[in-house]
């Protein structure tokens, strides 16, 4: 409970900058991550997850901005940050791993000359024999075959599990706090899927660095994080941990989004599972809550319609929960539970 | 190896274009209307004359037999005698195709430096200034016709500022040409440690350079500043700034060489034309090039100079782009090597 957070987000907010205003994609989001703490961002497509991610990093480019709050990196806020501390603090303190590894790598340099330049520009001392050396024992502690010659090949020569883990090995090089890692694999094939997330995780449980996974999976989620943070529309609207929250979602979001999870029983019945509509426009969001006209529980009631949910903080045993839902209180008490249960 | 590969493989298809070249020529100015020996003996004399003439030259042989018969003699050396003069061929273009050379790489180095220099500048700092400096600048450089910027250019830096030289072709009237190592007076100067003479040519070359390079200026400056555009979104670029480099570095060493590759093979036909000449701009700075001689050979059909200009132009212009491709292999791994997945 009384970890130190590396990572602490206070009423972020980012928006996009179009030729019509500015429309926000993260709004007033706030989480905290411990040291070594493995904590999983879900929601739909287009929820503002990926933008989150390079919001944490600084590096969200015109026309996308962050519009207020902020990002603390170990007690010191990024925002304050000038360029040149903020490119020292990328790689060194937070790393990131992106979606796309066919497309991650600069295909006219080595896989190795882009490993050694993450090294050596954040450890001037390391000469480039050391790097080389550095960058081919990561090779090996990925899991590249034949790591040394694999140095000078380029990444074209790799397929897109091995590059995945390239990127991994880069996120590595200089030993981060966190680790953000934006649904990084996604584009992977099922079995390299597993292989690579197993790889994260044993490695970053090696170093004791904390990881922000970013995925749509929740199978992932359960196999891998300790906390789950759900967002819909840029905000998160419910945290807590995984297994609570699997065991009983607060929100009924969360609770639809585990109900879209395929199981083999489900596709005899010929359907996947759904949750219906879509994630609402960012820039004509509903007056109330931005799930309403798409939630189960809530559609239609007039507190839904009207007014934003704020944060309800609950306490289950020992661990505090938060939702952002009218309903989360007659859903957090038991009875209520049992009844939906059963 | 593989470098090794690509050139052999470069350097086969380049011989097959100058052979085809060569034959295009040749074909061309023999179905050209025309009597070469009446024009060398001129109209008093006798038929039988001029028959016998016909008959020294090789012109009533079959055409297969006068092609194989003239190549036979220009890789020898003897490349022929001007009908109209008398003089050798060689000789007239030794004198006359170095200079054009000259003017023809000063010309692309000053289009090629400003080119990157100015595209990078205005694809990283994009906004209303830079990218109208670009627009106004290619509309001038490909809109104004070289011969009258030539002029231009002599009457406000000759006429009124007196800085540069007049048009009085490569050097002063009082300079001595500097030893003939390669005709390239900059060069030779150099070598022989002549260093006035190196001041004095490239006096003379600024203001010819400028007014032949700027098109070409305008052409690649606008097609690399697209390029940079393009290859700045690639995630690469946000993944290089996310391993700690700073967006100017991720743009020099990642969107450049990459933003190259599309741009060289462009740049290949923009030097082979350059080192072709330009009669024009030679005639208004009497730039004692290979341009003036050609079209007074051509006018008068004089078949041995315009033939011996046109295979060596076509060589110099197999030997630009043979240089480019080999350039393009270098930076770009894929296409020297092939995939090697794993």
């Amino acid at each position: 409970m009384n970890a130190e957070p590396v990572l602490e987000v206070r009423r972020l907010r980012a928006e996009f900058v179009g030729p019509t205003g500015a429309t926000a994609v993260v709004r007033d989001v706030s989480f905290r991550v411990d040291r070594g703490e493995k904590v999983a961002i879900v929601g739909e497509s287009g929820c503002g997850k990926s933008t989150l991610a390079l919001a944490l990093l600084g590096l969200l480019d015109s026309p996308g901005r962050i519009a207020g709050g902020d990002v603390a990196l170990n007690g010191r806020s990024i925002a304050a940050l000038r360029d040149r501390a903020l490119c020292r603090v990328r790689n060194a303190e937070i790393a990131l791993i992106f979606q796309d590894p066919m497309a991650a790598l600069d295909p006219v340099k080595t896989i190795g000359s882009q490993i050694v330049d993450t090294i050596r520009r954040h450890q001037p001392g390391v000469g480039r024999r050391t790097a080389r050396r550095k960058a081919a024992e990561l090779l090996r502690e990925v899991e590249v075959p034949a790591a040394v010659r694999r140095l000078d090949d380029y990444p074209h020569q790799y397929s897109g599990g091995m590059r995945q883990r390239v990127m991994i090995a880069i996120a590595l090089a200089n030993d981060p706090d966190v680790i953000v890692a934006d649904e990084p694999t996604t584009a992977l094939d099922v079995t390299t899927q597993a292989q690579v997330l197993d790889l994260l995780d044993r490695l970053v449980g090696e170093r004791g660095a904390a990881v922000v996974l970013i995925t749509h999976d929740l199978g992932v989620v359960a196999a891998f994080c300790d906390r789950v943070l759900v967002m819909y529309a840029g905000r998160i609207v419910e945290q807590g941990d995984v297994d609570a929250i699997f065991a009983r979602p607060l929100h009924p979001y969360t609770e639809a989004l585990l109900g879209a999870i395929p199981r083999a029983s489900a596709l005899a019945r010929a359907r996947l599972p759904s949750i219906p509509g879509f994630p609402p426009d960012f820039g004509a969001l509903p007056a109330g809550c931005a799930f309403e006209p798409r939630c189960p529980a809530g559609r239609g009631r007039e507190v839904c319609v009207t007014r934003v949910p704020g944060p309800q903080v609950f306490a289950r045993g020992a661990r505090a929960f938060m939702a952002e839902c009218h309903l989360a209180a007659d859903r957090c008490d038991p009875a209520h539970a049992k009844g939906r249960a059963g | 190896m593989a470098v090794l590969q690509l050139v052999l493989s470069r350097l086969a298809t380049s011989v097959l274009a100058l052979f085809g070249a060569s034959i295009f020529a040749f074909i061309v100015l023999r179905v050209t209307p025309g009597d070469p020996a009446r024009l060398f003996l001129g109209p008093f004399a006798t038929q039988q004359a001029v028959d016998e003439l016909e008959n020294d030259l090789g012109l009533n042989e079959p055409m297969p037999a006068q092609y194989f018969g003239y190549m036979a003699d220009f890789f020898r050396g003897d490349w022929g005698f001007a009908y109209t003069t008398g003089q050798p061929v060689a000789t007239l273009l030794a004198n006359r195709f170095p200079a054009t050379i000259e003017l023809g790489l000063y010309a692309f180095g000053f289009a090629a430096v400003f080119a990157v220099g100015l595209a990078l500048v205005a694809a990283y700092r994009r906004g209303p200034v830079t990218d109208g400096g670009v627009r106004v600048l290619s509309f001038f450089g490909l809109g104004v016709p070289p011969f009258w910027l030539g002029l231009m250019l002599l009457v406000v830096f000759f006429e009124h500022l007196g800085w540069l030289p007049g048009p009085d072709g490569r050097l002063d009237l009082f300079t001595e040409p500097p030893p003939p190592v390669t005709r390239l007076y900059t060069v030779d100067a150099l070598i022989h440690g002549q260093f006035a003479t190196l001041a004095d040519a490239l006096r003379h070359l600024v203001l010819p350079a400028v007014t032949l390079g700027l098109l070409p200026l305008a052409f690649l400056l606008r097609l690399l500043r697209a390029n940079l555009l393009d290859v700045s979104g690639e995630l690469f670029i946000t993944v290089a700034r996310s391993r700690g480099l700073s967006r100017w570095a991720a743009f020099v060493r990642h969107a450049l060489p990459n933003a190259f590759l599309p741009t060289l093979a462009a740049a290949g036909l923009i030097l082979g034309q350059l080192l072709a000449g330009s009669v024009l701009v030679e005639k208004v700075f009497n730039w004692p090039g290979a341009g003036a001689l050609v079209t007074d050979g051509i006018l008068r059909q004089d078949f041995s100079v315009v033939q011996a200009f046109i295979l060596l132009s076509a060589f110099v212009y197999v030997l630009a782009n043979l240089v480019v491709d080999i350039l393009a292999g270098l930076i770009d791994p894929r296409v020297r090597q092939p995939a090697r997945i794993g």
